[in-house]
């Protein structure tokens, strides 16, 4: 599903990823790791195109990605990666349903009907069935990280990108979020599976969801552990928790 | 703007005690005359010796240097506006108008006039091939002068349309260019601006005759009789000749001068059996084209509901000229914002040329180079010069504005949409613009309101608005205050619903009271 290369890319003298080497089979869930500044927001946005990188090669939902300005396909890229940034970066003109519409209406070229039938089926699926006429700024801090869940997902997105999903919620939210999370992956295993990178510095969030974990320092993925718990059960919440605390 | 302050200067000016002009005693004490004059009039009235920087020449200069020592006086020139001479003078700015100044009924009921120093002809130009030969046949067509002149005035009586200019050059420049179909301005102006261009013809004979006269305040009656016994000496004397020869001046016409100066100091009496009091102009051809309507002399016309009605005309030209020009400046605006924010090398440097080009260069230059400047290539109408003048220096400032705003979103915005797909042109339509244009709009409307008032600058190019309507009017009632505050009250009227319509659709735009919160 996602495949890095000998991946480079530096900001001046500043080297953030020095040769990545990775690859998620489809399905899985990956916890990126690693402290503030090692470079997983940018390794992140590598992967969909927003970032261009100085070396190596990336193959993710079936587009290449190679170094320098990225060229056209990246429109088609996008419509597979989803992406949900650290600070959800809503449009803040635009209600919760439009949010999630925008992408279909627009690149898609849906009709207003089906996009509008698609975007409310997706606010339904991360629990805002009730907040779709809502703007931004009348939604929680959760509330609008699920809003741009749906949004990223309403593309069809094969792949989806998360960074920092939980950095800047409450506990309370945490949790909200975590199980969104679990519950789109459950429903996605099987002929659709889902492939999920997750950068975070949530212990809770990488142990409940991911299959693996990655820790990214000094610009490599320094070391690559399983989960505690891992494989494809990470749906049952409370045992994952329990493990967690132990 | 400058208008605007202008006439409240002026409405400050009239409201000021008269009390403030000299009398020959002061003048006297002080060893030297002052008088006032525009350079802008030119040659060869009163002007700047283009080999002397600062030195000041025209046969207006050496008229009063042989006045001012035939009172043992020293003489000092006073620039001044040719349209606030006569309030610059009650205030007392100076002793003394010497600057073409007509000799009319109106202007001797506000100030004293000396005996005269010139006769002046008004002379009718029209293009070398048309078939006009008088005032008579021109019904209909489009005739350009000056504002505040007896010309003005004999044109408003006439069944033609006026074409009012700001400068001597323009209104032949525009004839020769066909937008009018003739000029009546003095001999002097049409001999030097007119009748010397080869598209053009002078007609022979004067439409009419009359008389430069110096302006006095009315409280100075020693300096008039002595200016009075001066100017008569210098004639008698041969002296005044010697000066308007020297300036090839001296011609026909001023043998009335002899004339005239023998039935001073008493004022010419009304024209015979008639009820014409208006300018002390002598009718050559068509008795007709005298106004008729001129006020009787000493009351003060008082404003009338068809001038409140070229009132309200004059606001509609001032509305549609500003919003014409905005509704272009605006697009034009965004898209030169948009080209510097995420435009090519190109594109950057071409939309950052506009901008400082616009911006950096005075309005009033522009209008002018589009309606006279590239007149030989493109023939711009007096509307449409307005208004792509005014588009194109608003849209410089509304490339700012719009700037301003797209580089205030956060960059994670148009990161977001390029994650969801949307193209440059996509992300721009559907994420980027709507939240800048609602972030810009307070400042749009601000630069709204400036260019309502900013259009009374085309009036240059001829497109009588409303701040230039308030001027005629005023000149004609003799008073700032009331058509100034009636004009100042229509700007107002314009602008003030404008202003609360912005802050309503910002009302309605506000979904997010905290931006940043997103």
């Amino acid at each position: 599903m996602i495949q890095i290369h000998g991946l480079r890319k530096a900001y001046g003298a500043h080297v953030v990823l020095a040769g990545i080497e990775a690859r998620v089979p489809a399905g899985a869930v990956v916890a990126l790791a690693g402290p503030s500044g090692s470079g997983k927001s940018t390794l992140l946005r590598c992967l969909n195109g927003l970032e261009p990188f100085d070396a190596g090669s990336i193959e993710i939902a079936g587009h290449r990605l190679s170094p320098g300005a990225p060229g056209a396909p990246l429109a088609r890229l996008r419509g597979d990666v989803g992406m949900v940034f650290q600070d959800y970066q809503l449009f803040p003109h635009l209600s919760a349903l439009e949010n999630v519409t925008l992408a279909p209406r627009v690149v898609q070229k849906l009709s207003a009907r089906e996009a509008e039938r698609l975007g409310q089926s997706w606010l339904e699926r991360v629990g805002l069935a009730d907040r779709t006429r809502h703007y931004p700024s009348q939604l929680s801090g959760g509330q609008r990280q699920r809003v741009a869940l749906a949004r990223a997902l309403a593309q069809g997105a094969k792949a989806l990108l998360l960074d920092e999903p939980t950095s800047a919620l409450d506990p309370d939210l945490r949790g909200e979020i975590r199980s969104t999370l679990a519950q789109l992956v459950r429903e996605r295993q099987g002929s659709e599976p889902l492939t999920i990178v997750i950068s975070t510095h949530d212990l809770d969030l990488a142990h409940e969801l991911a299959s693996e974990m990655w820790v990214l320092e000094s610009g490599t993925l320094e070391a690559r552990a399983r989960s505690r718990a891992s494989g494809r059960c990470q749906g049952d919440e409370p045992a994952a928790r329990s493990a967690a605390g132990t | 703007m400058k208008h605007v302050a202008l006439s409240a200067g002026l409405a400050l000016a009239t409201l000021a005690p008269a009390a403030a002009a000299r009398d020959l005693p002061e003048v006297r004490a002080a060893g030297t005359l002052r008088w006032g004059g525009d350079l802008q009039g030119g040659e060869p009235y009163v002007f700047e010796d283009p080999e002397h920087a600062g030195k000041i020449v025209g046969f207006e200069v050496d008229i009063v240097e042989a006045l001012s020592r035939r009172l043992g006086l020293n003489s000092e020139f006073v620039q001044t506006d040719w349209a606030s001479l006569i309030p610059a003078l009650e205030r007392g700015d100076f002793d003394l108008i010497v600057n073409g100044l007509e000799e009319t009924e109106e202007r001797r009921s506000r100030i004293r006039l000396s005996v005269p120093y010139f006769v002046y002809g008004e002379t009718l130009t029209v293009l070398a091939n048309a078939k006009y030969t008088s005032l008579g046949d021109l019904q209909g067509q489009r005739v350009g002068t000056l504002n505040q002149t007896v010309a003005h005035d004999m044109l408003k009586a006439a069944p033609v349309e006026v074409v009012l200019y700001e400068g001597q050059q323009e209104p032949y420049f525009d004839l020769a260019k066909g937008r009018t179909a003739a000029v009546l301005l003095d001999h002097i102006i049409a001999d030097r601006y007119g009748c010397v261009l080869k598209e053009l013809r002078c007609l022979p004979g004067d439409v009419a005759r009359g008389h430069y006269v110096a302006g006095l305040a009315k409280g100075s009656p020693e300096l008039e009789r002595a200016v009075d016994a001066a100017l008569s000496d210098m004639l008698s004397g041969g002296e005044l000749r010697r000066i308007l020869e020297g300036w090839h001046l001296w011609d026909g016409r001023q043998a009335e001068l002899v004339t005239s100066a023998a039935a001073q100091p008493a004022p010419p009496p009304p024209a015979a059996g008639s009820t014409v009091s208006g300018p002390s102009v002598t009718p050559r051809a068509q008795p007709e084209t005298t106004p008729s309507a001129a006020p009787e002399r000493g009351a003060p016309p008082r404003l009338m509901a068809s001038q409140l009605q070229l009132f309200l005309r004059g606001a509609l030209v001032t509305l549609l000229v500003s919003v014409a020009s905005f509704v272009l400046a605006l697009p034009l605006g965004v898209g030169a914002a948009v080209l510097r924010v995420y435009g090519r090398p190109l594109a950057r440097m071409a939309a950052a040329a506009y901008v400082e080009f616009f911006r950096g260069t005075p309005l009033l230059l522009q209008l002018y180079v589009l309606y006279f400047g590239i007149a030989e290539y493109v023939r711009l109408g007096p509307f449409t010069a307005a208004i792509v003048g005014l588009a194109l220096n608003y849209g410089a400032y509304e490339a700012e504005v719009h700037r301003g705003a797209l580089l205030a979103l956060p960059r994670g915005q148009a990161q977001a949409a390029r994650a969801l797909g949307l193209g440059q042109l996509q992300a721009l339509r559907h994420v980027l613009l709507p939240q800048s244009l609602r972030n810009a709009l307070p400042a749009v409307t601000n630069d709204f309101v400036a260019l309502l008032k900013d259009s009374s600058l085309v009036s240059v190019v001829t497109v009588v608005e409303l701040t230039k309507r308030m001027t005629i009017v005023a000149v004609e009632l003799r008073d700032w205050v009331t058509p100034g505050l009636l004009c100042a009250g229509l700007y107002f009227l314009m602008s003030f619903p404008l202003a609360r319509l912005a802050r309503r659709l910002e009302n309605r735009l506000e979904h997010d009271p905290d931006p940043r919160a997103a």
